[in-house]
């Protein structure tokens, strides 16, 4: 816990108040925040997962086509299998 | 503003006036002193100077304010109005509605007084006497409280200061009162009065020529000119308390029923209002949830949690949007004031919801909270979105950093620590500011 605390001090996400065990969280603090869990939460998590449902049909369907074609080439290839 | 859907773009650049008022004020009027059985007790002996406190007394008291009323009305001139039980499913079946053409003639005829009086009956909680009779030839009566089907007398009143209210009396005895009003419409005649140049929107501003002193009037409204308004208007109407009553300590008290305080963001350009105002709704629907609602109205979550259900809920009252989550008895509601202004109401139902006693002495404390309530509630709407940050503040962040001669760690992107860390900060960030 106080490895984290003094983790967010040093890159000033938190600061401590004065003569107590409070912190609060700075400016840059909450917009590092809200980017992280944002991002994380409404982009990388859906993509990594588009490949199937609720991720739209459209990109289901991309996707489908990318690993065909990519298959095709691979299998065109004659590369054979690794030993 | 033409592809603006973002609220920090909205309202670093598109906000014409940005005003905090009270809206609807809906009060309660109470005689302290006639609460309790044995208040009314003393008030029919040793007030009113009867042997017995029968309840006889107390029905010709409600008569003859019943007669006072009829009398006042055919002497002035006020229609009364006999309602029927409204229409809910109708929206424009409200009292007020059926009044408001007499509030309008009236302001039209630049007429102050009481406009029109309606006849109701409601629920409220009066004095029951029960007859106690131990033996024959004996009688002794028991007071107590129960909600009753009631006559009511809406006196609806076209104020100077205020413009429409109405005082609402009951007919039984301890003559429960409300009050209602609308900082508004008292806004409004006071900045006319100041010479302040400015147009309406619906009951609040569309612009506004000096928003700064406009702002400073809402400031200044306070519990000295609502009481002025009651003082003013009991004065007026009959009342079931007479002088004597009055000057003896039976008289009424006000405390704070419903106050609803008002955040306005009025739009210059309206065009894309809608647009926003659906992806502002869209990007927060999860603003009713406990975490985020104790965040909002800045109360703690210790102690014992609370019962009502947590909820956001969004509807569409005829081609509107709203949004609205509760908080105990209280509520916030969110909407588009006629397509042009960012509307954020916060509702209280209860002041001691939000900590705040209910006199009316402590109106400017709850106003001060509630003022709170809707600025935190747009501070959390704006860190959601537009919260891209620059590439010198991530790649610092995301890399070993040395500050005051000491050395950190980094919190990369996408490392579980790093991740639960910046949960974490979320759930606080809007308490802590």
């Amino acid at each position: 816990m106080s490895y984290d605390l003094r983790r967010l001090r040093l890159h000033g996400l938190i600061e401590r108040t004065p003569g107590t065990n409070s912190y609060t969280v700075t400016p840059e603090g909450i917009r590092v925040a809200v980017f992280y869990t944002k991002l994380h939460g409404r982009l990388l998590r859906p993509l990594l997962d588009a490949h199937q449902p609720p991720a739209p049909l459209e990109l289901r369907r991309a996707l489908g086509t990318i690993e065909q074609v990519l298959g095709d080439y691979i299998t065109n290839a004659r590369l054979g299998t690794a030993a | 503003m033409t592809s603006v859907t973002n609220i920090n773009q909205v309202l670093e650049g598109h906000v014409g006036l940005d005003l905090a008022c009270i809206d609807r004020l809906y009060l309660n009027a109470y005689v302290p002193n006639l609460q309790v059985a044995g208040q009314v007790v003393t008030f029919l002996t040793a007030h009113l100077g009867f042997p017995m406190p029968s309840p006889t007394l107390l029905e010709k008291i409600g008569n003859r304010f019943r007669r006072e009323v009829k009398a006042f009305a055919a002497e002035n001139d006020i229609p009364i109005l006999q309602l029927k039980k409204p229409d809910r499913t109708r929206f424009d079946d409200r009292k007020l509605d059926h009044v408001r053409p007499h509030l309008e003639q009236a302001e039209r005829d630049g007429r102050f007084g009481v406009v029109a009086i309606v006849t109701a009956q409601e629920f409220q909680w009066v004095f029951s006497a029960k007859k106690r009779t131990p033996r024959p030839g004996m009688a002794r009566f028991e007071f107590v409280k129960e909600e009753r089907r009631v006559g009511m007398y809406y006196f609806y009143v076209l104020d100077p200061e205020f413009g429409p209210g109405f005082i609402k009396i009951c007919t039984y005895f301890p003559y429960p009162a409300k009050v209602w009003c609308n900082g508004h419409e008292w806004a409004k005649r006071q900045a006319a009065r100041a010479g302040i140049d400015f147009s309406e929107l619906a009951n609040g501003f569309a612009s506004c020529g000096d928003p700064a002193a406009l702002q400073s009037i809402c400031d200044r409204f306070g519990p000295a000119d609502v009481q002025a308004f009651f003082d003013r208007w009991t004065a007026v109407i009959p009342t079931p308390f007479t002088d004597v009553d009055k000057e003896a300590g039976y008289f009424w008290e006000i405390s704070m029923r419903q106050v609803e305080v008002s955040r306005t963001l009025v739009f210059d350009d309206p065009r894309r209002a809608r647009l926003f105002f659906e992806s502002l709704v869209s990007d927060n629907v999860g603003v009713g949830r406990p975490h985020e609602v104790h965040a909002v109205f800045g109360r703690s979550r210790r102690g014992p949690t609370t019962k009502q259900p947590f909820s956001t809920r969004i509807f569409n009252p005829g081609t509107e949007v709203r949004m609205d989550f509760r908080y105990k008895n209280s509520r916030v509601k969110q909407y588009l004031k006629e397509g042009r202004a960012l509307r954020i109401e916060t509702v209280i139902n209860k002041p001691k919801d939000i900590g705040v006693l209910a006199r009316l002495e402590h109106l400017p404390e709850l106003v001060e909270r509630a003022r709170g309530v809707n600025d935190r509630l747009l501070m959390i709407e704006r860190a959601g979105q537009g919260c891209a940050i620059g590439s010198a503040l991530f790649e610092r962040i995301h890399q070993p950093y040395a500050c005051e001669g000491q050395r950190t760690g980094a919190l990369r992107f996408g490392d579980q620590r790093a991740m639960a860390l910046a949960g974490s900060l979320c759930l606080v960030v809007h308490a802590v500011r």
